[in-house]
Order: C-alpha cells, then structure tokens, then sequence
C-alpha cells in the first residue's frame, strides 16, 4: 500500500514537474508547479511529516505561487512562439552527468544505519517543541529574514519618481 | 676582557679617547661649526692634539717595554653564528711609534692648514674632514683584528676621497678622488679576500671567544711549524694544498690592499692625480700617513709573510721595482707637487721592499724619518704655490731671496730625502740601501741589488732639478715673483718644527734600541735583528757619492746650465725615454683603455642582460603572463545568467567527482 | 520495500529536472520556478532522511529534519518574494523578461 502510494505520488511528481519545466504558457506552467507541490505534499504524508505537508500547501502552492501568479500577470507574460524547453546538448549533458553522479553516490548508501524507517512523530506538538527550544534563536532569525523580505520587497517596488 | 701588562693602569678610557676625540670634532663640526671655520679649526686642532697628548704618555712604558708592553681592550661588536667581531685597540710599540707620527705630524698640519686655508669658504668642512680621516686612520694603526682594520682600511679611503675632492666644482679634482677611490678598491677586494682565507685557515685553532682576525691569536697560531705543513685543503682528492701554500695566496692578495693604499706598481695610478687636493692633503694622508698605512700593515701582519719566502720575493720585488719607476717619471715632471708625489711613490718602494727584505724595523724607520721630511717638503711647496700661484716650476726661480725660511726648510727636507748625512734621511734611506745590497738568499736579483742604488741617484738628480728651478736662478715669471711674499707665521712655524725633526730625527729614533721598543707585540720569531747604520767611513763615502752623481747632474743641467738639458732630452735614445717617463711609462693610458673596451663593453653586456632578460623576460614577461591569464579567464565573464548556471554546475558535478 | 536510496533517488530526478529548467529557459519567471522545484526536492530529501534517522534514547526521532524544511520553506518565500520583484522592475526597466538580455555584467 504504501510502496503503490509512493510510486503513484512520486510519478505524479516527476510528470507534473516535466510539464512545469517544458510548458510554452508561464500560467500552464505555474498551474503544473501547484499540481506537483501538491503531489510533494502527498509525499510528506507518506513519510508522516504531517505539518510540513501542510506548510508546503499553505506556503508553496498557496502563497508562493500565487505569488508567481500575480507576478506573470502583472508583467503580463504571454505564450511566445521561441518559448519552451529549448534542447540544449550541453546542459542535458551536464543534468545527466550530474545525475549519474548522484545516483552513484546513492548506491553508495547501501544498507547503512538508518535506512530503516522510524516512527516519524510529525505533528505539530512534537515540531514545535523542538522547534521553540533549540532552535528558538534561528526562529527568531527567520522572522527577522522575513521582516527584511517584507520592507525589501515594499521598498524595491516603489516607483520613485513616476506616479 | 683586557690584557694589561702596564701594572698601574686600570682598563684604561684614554686609548678609546685618542680613537674617538677626532671622530666627535669632526660630528660637532658637521653639526654646529659649518659656518665658524676658526671654531672649526679649534676643535680639529684640540682632537688631534689630544691625541698626540694621550698617546705621548704611553712612550715611557714602550720605551721600558723592549718590545714586549702591550695594552688592550675590546668591546665585542657582533656575535654571530660562529663568528665573534670584536672592535678595540692594541697600543703597543708598533702602533705607539705610528700613533706619535700620525697625531704629531698631523697636528702640524692642522696647524698649517690654518694658514694655508684661510679665506677660503670650505675651510670648516675641510676641518671635519680632516678630523674624519684622523679617525679613522687611528682605528687602523690601533686595529687589533682583521675586521676592525678593514672598516678602517675602508673610513681612510672615504675620508681621501672627501679631502682629495675638496675642490669638487673642478673637474680633474672630482675625477682624481674617484680615480683614487676605485683603485683603492681593487686592492681591497683582494685584500678582503686574503683576510678570509686566513680568517678560514685558522678558524678551528683559535682559542674559544676569540674575535675574528685577532692579530695576536692568529700570529701565535701560523707561527707554528707544525700547523705550517698541515694540508689546508684537498680539491678532488688529489691535489693537496698545505698551510704554507696557502699562506702565501692569502699574502699576496693580502699585499693587494697594501698596494692599493701604499700605491705601489701596478695600482699606484691614484696618487700623482690626488694632489688636485689641498696641499696640505697632500702633506698629511698622501706623504705621512695614509700611504704609510700599507707598510704598517705589513709590519702588523707580517707573521702572514714570514714564513714564505714567495711572499716576501713578491713584495720586495715589487717594492724595488715601484721606486725605480716612480723616480724616472719623476724626473720629467714639472708640477711641484707631482714631483713630490712621485717621490713618495719611490720612497713608499723602499719601504716596501725593506718589509721583503724581512728589514721591518728599518722599513719603520724610514717610514718615520720619511713621514717628517716629505710633509716638510709638501709643505714648502705649498707655502710656495702660495706664494707665486701656480705649481709649474718653469715658472718659478730665485725663490729662497723672496722665501727664505720655506727655501731653508726646502733646502734641508731634500737634503734629508737625498740621505746625506748626519740627517735623518741618512740613516733609514742608507740602511735599507745596505739591506738592498746584501740580501738574505731569496732575494738575490739585479732587481734589488742594483736598481735601488740607482734609484737613489736618480731621486738626488730630480730633487735638485726642482730645487735649483725654483729656488735659484733667475725669476722666469716676473709678475709671480714680485708679489711673491713669505708665508704666515701658521704655515712657517711647522715647517720649522719639521724640518728640526728631519734633521735629529734620525738619531732620535734609530738606535736599536728604540727600534726594538717599537716592535709590533705580533712580530713572528725569526726576523733578523735591526743593523744600524754606522757613520764609518765607507759608508759616508758611498752615500756622498750617490749625492754628487745625482745632485751634480741637477747642478750641471740646472744650477750653472753648463748642460743643456733640453737638447739632450732630444737625444735619439734619450728622446724615447724621456717620452716614456713623462707619460708615466703609459701605465695610465693601459687602465684607461681597459676600462673604454673592456670594461664599458662589459657593462654595455651587463645592461643588455638586464634590460632584456631581467626586466624584459622576469618582470615584463611576469606582467604579462598575468594580464594574458587573466584575459583569458575574463571570456567567461560573459554576464549570462544561463552560462553561469552551467559552470556552477559543472564545478558541483566536479567537485562530486573528486569526492566519490 | 521502499528505502531511502528510492526517496533520495525521487529526490534526485526532480532536483535534475529542476536543474535543466534553470539552465534551459529564457524566461526569468520560468527560471525562477525552477529554482523553486530544486528547492522542493531538497525538502524532500530532508524529510525523507529524517524519517530514517536513528531514534534517540527516550524512543522517539527528533523531528531536526522537518524543522530544517520549515526553515528552508520560509526562506525560499522570503527569497522569492524579493527576486519577484527584482524581476518586475527588470522587466519596467528592459522591457523583457529574456535572461540572455541581461547580460551587462560582463568582462
């Protein structure tokens, strides 16, 4: 059950993330990025990480994409014709060395420690324990980040003399 | 750390004081007195005087002494790895007699230099510089290690070049002190070579703590015969050289510095060209001193030659061979004081060849009689080019009506100079003639046994030229011989003084037991005994002799003009003679066409490699290879996003690579 | 079984699409987005390698792993907040939206 879960969810992923990078319309590909942040989220699920899953949804798909959207449409980006995955030798060359690399590293793994899954307690009660005592400083740091994202932001799209 | 054999001094200030109370007059000259020349002169005067005053204390225990008192001191300079540089003083019968000489005669010529220089803008930095060259001469004849006599070796060389270049603005001054800077040169750089095959010969026998070139360390280490026959070196296992071998190299390069200082043939080309300085310049460092510094360094070091006779050949013979030649240059010159100059070059040959001769208390002998009757004669001359402004004795005559006391004194030094008894010439010039005649075995040449007779004629001969032309006869320039007028009391008063030492000098100083007083504390076991001159008949006769063949020459030719000396110079044979000796034998001509093609093309090689190779291959090359490199990487900077991607992709998928 | 090698394996081919996304696009937005799924695939990673760590001594696995994707998600929002509108005023700028046209860094 869970292995079909996960090869369901995981092709899901992959596919939705191919029609994200290779679609010709930005919105088609904004759509397909939700779809496949939504499959990631089905994954957290998968592996019990509960409240991550829901931030994904809330954060990702919800915010930061609508953030996208509002963005290609405020620029007003349309479909052109050169758009698109254009086939470059060398990149794909240099995706698929790096890929090779990686998956040899994988095979490296082996049967080590901790290759056994765990009772993974994903719930917001045992995240944010851990979160808000020994992480409680960079916390704080992140909400800073996030203040500075804020005026930064606000600051950035101000137009200075056009009105 | 001291060696006192004095039983009543403590490790004694004062010897410190005769080194450093001329440096000190001439710092507080440079600094306040540039503008107060008769301050100037003060503070030179009280250092030199003081000196002599300090140094005059010690002649009881050194006349007491035998030979054998000594006081030392030393501070030490440096210790490096291995190596201890000491810098202090060794005051004994040797370097008493020098120190007398040095300070005595040279405050004499303060005393001159008064007078001589007075009006003139300069006169405060002639004092500083005059008191620098005390300095440093002093630290040579006080010197008790190689080290500390080579920085001196070196001071007395700066300090020539400041007071020979004191009329700096005119050219052939400027000239004539680098001519005498880089000749001494050349004879340093073999001597520093010598020292340091010495200094390596015996650096494993020295007693620990020792300073490096300790004069009596090293003495009483070469003059061991058992460390004579030891292997110095092996080169390629085969070629053995021993101590002895060696030690001769070392003393020939060693006699570079004395040949260089002294000016003996070949590296005697500065010393006719330094009278451009002033004349009392040249009375004091080109007649009494400095060049007197060779010879006492022979007698200080003479442990290094005894012990070769190839050494002691090579010094007599170039010694023997440097008088003759100076004399017959001097006979066709007509600069009053390149004629001195030249005999000092011929006497400074005498004393030389007296060192090869293994007669060191006579070479000291003559070097003090010497010292006294050649300043005098420097100074007259200049009391005379004073007096008639110019040095060209074909211009001058009649002079003892206009200078009496300068012509007397004048009269009196060449009587020394030509050894007629009972002056003190006599007695050094005629025991060193005697040495040249009967010469230990090595040393029997016509080269010594002859030509140093001949060239005591010859000295008589030109002497008297210049005496009889300029003293006697008719006035040639009338106009210079009207205003001619005898000198102040400041110039006439050490003439005076001279001219009573170069009369008594002789028995003042050379009875065998004040020679043997005046031995150096280094002096090596095994040189002869002192024969003094004795006023027997025959020796009279053969000194008398010498006397009327040369000075009746001079007399015929220049005195009575009974000889036409113009129409003999034209003579066949004379005429080519006569050529060679007034261009000085074409000595100067040889360096000088050394150094327009060869040494310039060298240096026009030198540059040549540098400017292509140095500059053009390292530095240019290096800067352009960067600025190459850097334009090479600089294509990737392309400013797209796209490109930058894909190498910081391909520097992970590196960087994996490495890692896996 | 589905092991880690498979979750990391799932990571990896996302996080490569993602990479020819960015190399391969004009689209400054598009290569955003891609950055964005690169981003994603690490997240998944994380969590996947929380999920086979080792448990502690009371029994229980810390959750280290899924505070590190919390952190890394409100970054990614703050960072893609700021580069949206670095983007926008690029395009108020130039008029396009064309990577190759920015290029004025250059040697």
């Amino acid at each position: 059950m869970g292995a079909l879960l996960f090869w369901g969810a995981g092709a899901a992923m992959v596919l939705f993330t191919l029609l994200t990078v290779s679609s010709r319309n930005p919105v088609y590909s904004a759509i397909w990025m939700i779809l496949s942040f939504a499959a990631t989220a089905g994954l957290f699920v998968l592996l019990d990480a509960h409240l991550i899953a829901v931030v994904e949804v809330l954060v990702y798909a919800g915010a930061i994409m609508v953030l996208f959207l509002f963005v290609i449409m405020l620029i007003n980006l349309r479909a052109e014709e050169h758009e698109g995955l254009r086939l470059n030798p060398l990149a794909i060359l240099a995706a698929a060395t790096f890929l090779a690399l990686v998956t040899r590293a994988l095979q490296d793994l082996g049967p080590a420690v901790g290759s056994a899954p765990n009772a993974l307690q994903g719930s917001p009660a045992v995240v944010a324990e851990t979160l808000f005592s020994r992480y409680a400083v960079a916390f704080e740091t992140v909400s800073v980040l996030l203040l500075a994202a804020i005026l930064g932001t606000v600051v950035l799209s101000r137009r200075s003399h056009e009105r | 750390m001291s060696g006192l054999t004095d039983p009543h001094a403590a490790p004694s200030l004062l010897p410190w004081l005769i080194l450093f109370l001329p440096l000190l007059s001439s710092v507080l000259i440079t600094l306040f007195a540039q503008k107060r020349p008769m301050l100037a002169a003060l503070l030179a005067l009280a250092a030199v005087w003081s000196a002599f005053g300090i140094a005059a204390s010690y002649l009881p225990p050194v006349l007491a002494g035998h030979g054998e008192w000594s006081l030392h001191d030393s501070v030490t300079w440096l210790a490096a790895d291995g190596f201890i540089f000491h810098y202090g003083y060794l005051i004994d019968g040797l370097s008493l007699i020098m120190l007398l000489v040095v300070t005595g005669v040279g405050g004499l010529i303060h005393v001159y230099s008064i007078g001589y220089l007075k009006g003139d803008p300069g006169m405060a930095r002639f004092f500083a510089c005059l008191s620098l060259f005390m300095f440093s001469m002093l630290g040579i004849v006080l010197a008790d290690n190689f080290f500390q006599i080579f920085i001196h070796w070196e001071l007395v060389g700066v300090s020539s070049y400041l007071l020979i270049g004191y009329y700096w603005r005119k050219l052939s001054a400027a000239e004539a002190s680098n001519k005498a800077f880089l000749t001494n040169r050349v004879g340093d750089f073999g001597f520093l070579i010598g020292i340091l095959m010495l200094a390596f010969a015996t650096k494993n026998l020295l007693p620990p703590g020792t300073g490096f070139g300790d004069f009596r360390a090293m003495a009483a280490i070469v003059g061991d015969p058992a460390w004579l026959a030891t292997p110095a070196f092996t080169v390629a296992g085969r070629w053995t050289l021993t101590n002895q071998a060696f030690l001769w190299i070392a003393g020939a390069l060693t006699f570079m510095g004395v040949m260089g200082k002294s000016a003996q043939f070949p590296l005697h080309v500065w010393l006719p060209d330094a009278m451009e300085g002033p004349t009392p310049v040249s009375a004091l460092i080109h007649a009494a001193t400095m060049v007197a510094a060779g010879v006492f360094l022979l007698a200080r070091i003479f442990f290094v030659y005894l012990p070769s006779e190839t050494s002691l050949s090579i010094v007599a013979g170039i010694g023997a061979f440097t008088a003759f030649f100076a004399a017959t240059i001097a006979t066709t010159q007509n600069d009053i004081k390149r004629i001195l100059a030249f005999s000092t070059l011929s006497q400074l040959g005498y004393m030389v060849m007296a060192m090869g001769l293994r007669g060191v208390d006579v070479a000291m002998f003559h070097l003090t009689t010497h010292a006294f009757f050649k300043a005098l004669l420097f100074l007259g001359a200049g009391s005379v080019i004073h007096a008639v402004h110019t040095n060209d004795i074909r211009q001058m005559g009649g002079l003892l009506r206009k200078l009496p006391v300068t012509g007397v004194t004048f009269l009196i030094g060449t009587l020394a100079l030509c050894g007629v008894p009972p002056l003190s010439g006599f007695w050094s010039k005629d025991g060193i003639l005697h040495l040249s005649m009967h010469p230990p075995a090595y040393a029997h040449s016509w080269l010594i046994t002859v030509l140093p007779t001949l060239t005591a004629v010859l000295t008589s001969y030109y002497m008297f030229r210049l005496v009889f032309l300029t003293f006697f006869g008719q006035p040639r320039d009338h106009h210079a011989y009207e205003h001619a007028h005898e000198s102040p009391f400041t110039m006439v008063a050490p003439m005076v003084v001279l001219c009573v030492l170069a009369i008594v000098g002789g028995q003042l100083v050379g009875s065998p037991e004040t020679l043997e007083a005046f031995r150096a504390v280094t002096r090596p076991a095994g040189v002869p005994e002192f024969e003094p001159v004795h006023a027997d008949p025959a020796t009279i006769r053969h000194a008398l002799t010498i006397f009327v063949l040369g000075a009746g020459a001079a007399w015929l030719a220049f005195g009575r003009r009974l000889v036409n000396p113009d129409a003999i110079a034209k003579l066949p044979g004379v005429r080519q003679l006569h050529a060679l000796f007034s261009n000085r034998w074409y000595v100067d001509d040889v360096y000088g066409w050394i150094v327009r093609n060869v040494q310039q093309n060298v240096a026009r090689g030198c540059d040549l490699f540098d400017r292509w190779i140095v500059i053009g291959l390292f530095v240019n090359g290096t800067a352009w290879t960067t600025r190459a490199s850097g334009a090479l990487v600089a294509r990737y900077q392309t400013g797209s996003v796209r490109a930058y991607a894909m190498l910081f992709l391909a520097g992970v998928a590196a960087l994996l690579a490495l890692v896996l | 079984m589905i092991g880690l090698q498979h979750w990391l394996g799932l990571s990896a081919v996302v996080f490569t699409l993602g990479l020819c996304g960015v190399m391969m696009r004009r689209n400054v937005i598009l290569v955003m987005m891609s950055i964005e799924i690169m981003l994603n695939a690490a997240n998944l990673a994380l969590v996947a390698f929380n999920k086979h760590m080792l448990p502690g001594p009371d029994g229980a696995v810390a959750p280290d792993g899924e505070v590190f994707v919390f952190f890394t998600i409100a970054v990614a929002a703050a960072e893609v907040a700021v580069a949206l509108v670095i983007a926008m005023l690029l395009f108020r700028r130039l008029d396009t939206v064309n990577v190759d046209d920015v290029a004025n860094l250059r040697w």
